[in-house]
């Protein structure tokens, strides 16, 4: 067959078959450019593309599978989460188009990190932002604050001194005089108080002082009448 | 370049084209490759998950991330091989957070990883039965029965054009071996023949869209 008479005849199907030819990956690089050229409309082209589809998977006698979202809604539910994940305007057209990477990071995803699963929730990212923000904020809280103002940080034996200072009473407790059988004994104003409370703690041991942190067998109570 | 130059280098890989052209910001490439895989993917999950609502669900977060991931698509496979790891790594991944009907994840689990190389074959043939719902079943059933009346009405150089290549699965070449005829007339005729038929169809598609089919 005369393949220029051909060619000269076939003019128009070679134009408008580039989608047919490009499902059959038999499309040439060259003419790819008129996939999308303006004469479809994409709702045009979706259609006209999964019809192709559709006729290929019956004819190998794969039936459709049932239960299955038509694609328009399908392609509507990707756009529309595109969209909401790049911030802009709806619009099936203006969603960012995903970013290059560096080649050191194009890995197979066999080889490559498997996406997290909270990689789609935007607010994940954000509490972990967050999270490491205030990291940081009480990491310099401990190293600034524990200095005061105007003078060097003290080194850490420095801060171990000032950590324990505190520890120390800083007001000797008061105490009583309390008149026993042994005489005038001085307490703890806050022990004899105790004492007062509980009287059966406060009994005579057999070392005949007040022994109330022992558990003995004496018993202080009112005698019976 | 001429379409029926025999002597032409072999047409690049048609979804690595789409892929670079998603890349480029076109969005419309990674639509045809959503549109093209879909069902496929569709029928991959729903061998995993019952729940048809969920299918859909893990179906489209395949296509999210497969498109965040785009850039890291470099040709080395066939795009669904790569598409078919996002996709069970994504079910996977639903299911241990759903953790719905774990054990008959496990055994749809098993099924697909025992032989990774050939899965994505084998779910080609693999149907939802779970997912079938009368309504369903019948527009697939009036889709399948639209096409197969179609071929019959075609002219025979059509009829065969189109066999060779969606049946059998010959290249343009071949086909053009075999009805001795040019490349481009091989071209012409399977879309011409497509054309027809995706005539009978384009109203149920129509029709059907915001249902399920």
């Amino acid at each position: 067959m005369n393949s220029k008479h051909v060619a000269t005849a076939q003019d128009h199907s070679q134009t408008d078959s580039v989608l047919s030819a490009l499902a059959d990956g038999e499309l040439p690089a060259a003419e790819f450019d008129a996939v999308f050229g303006a004469s479809d409309a994409p709702d045009g082209l979706h259609l006209r593309w999964q019809s192709y589809q559709l006729v290929g998977e019956v004819l190998r006698g794969q039936a459709p599978a049932p239960g299955g979202r038509p694609a328009s809604a399908f392609l509507a539910g990707v756009h529309a989460r595109l969209q909401a994940e790049s911030g802009v305007a709806p619009g099936p057209m203006t969603v960012t188009p995903p970013a290059p990477v560096e080649e050191s990071l194009a890995l197979p995803p066999s080889r490559g990190r498997a996406p997290a699963a909270n990689d789609a929730v935007f607010r994940w990212q954000l509490v972990a932002g967050v999270a490491s923000l205030a990291a940081v904020m009480a990491v310099s809280w401990s190293v600034l604050g524990s200095g005061a103002p105007g003078t060097a940080v003290p080194d850490q034996g420095a801060q171990l001194a000032l950590v324990a200072a505190p520890a120390a009473p800083a007001v000797a407790p008061a105490t009583v005089v309390v008149q026993t059988g042994q005489g005038a004994v001085i307490r703890d104003a806050r022990l004899q108080e105790l004492l007062a409370e509980h009287r059966q703690y406060g009994g005579m041991s057999a070392l005949q002082m007040p022994a109330g942190f022992l558990r003995n067998a004496t018993y202080d109570a009112a005698p019976q009448r | 370049m001429n379409p029926d130059d025999h002597t032409a280098p072999p047409p690049p890989d048609s979804d690595a084209m789409l892929v670079q052209r998603t890349l480029a910001g076109e969005l419309r490439a990674f639509d045809l490759l959503v549109i093209k895989y879909q069902r496929r993917v569709e029928r991959l999950i729903g061998r995993m998950v019952r729940d048809v609502d969920l299918v859909q669900d893990i179906a489209q977060e395949t296509f999210i991330r497969a498109y965040r991931a785009l850039a890291q698509f470099r040709g080395d496979a066939q795009f669904y091989t790569w598409l078919y790891r996002i996709a069970v790594n994504t079910a996977k991944k639903q299911l241990m957070e759903l953790k719905r009907d774990p054990l008959v994840f496990q055994s749809q689990l098993k099924s697909a990883e025992d032989d990774e190389t050939s899965a994505p074959e084998r779910e080609l043939n693999a149907g939802v039965a779970d997912t079938e719902t009368p309504e369903a079943v019948l527009a697939s059933k009036e889709i399948a029965e639209a096409v197969n009346a179609a071929m019959e009405a075609l002219p025979e150089e059509l009829r065969m054009a189109i066999t060779l290549r969606e049946i059998d699965g010959l290249s343009y070449e071949d086909i053009a071996q075999a009805l001795e005829c040019p490349i481009g007339t091989v071209r012409s005729r399977i879309f011409r023949a497509r054309e027809a038929i995706s005539a009978r169809i384009k109203p149920m598609l129509e029709r059907q869209t915001g249902k399920r089919w």
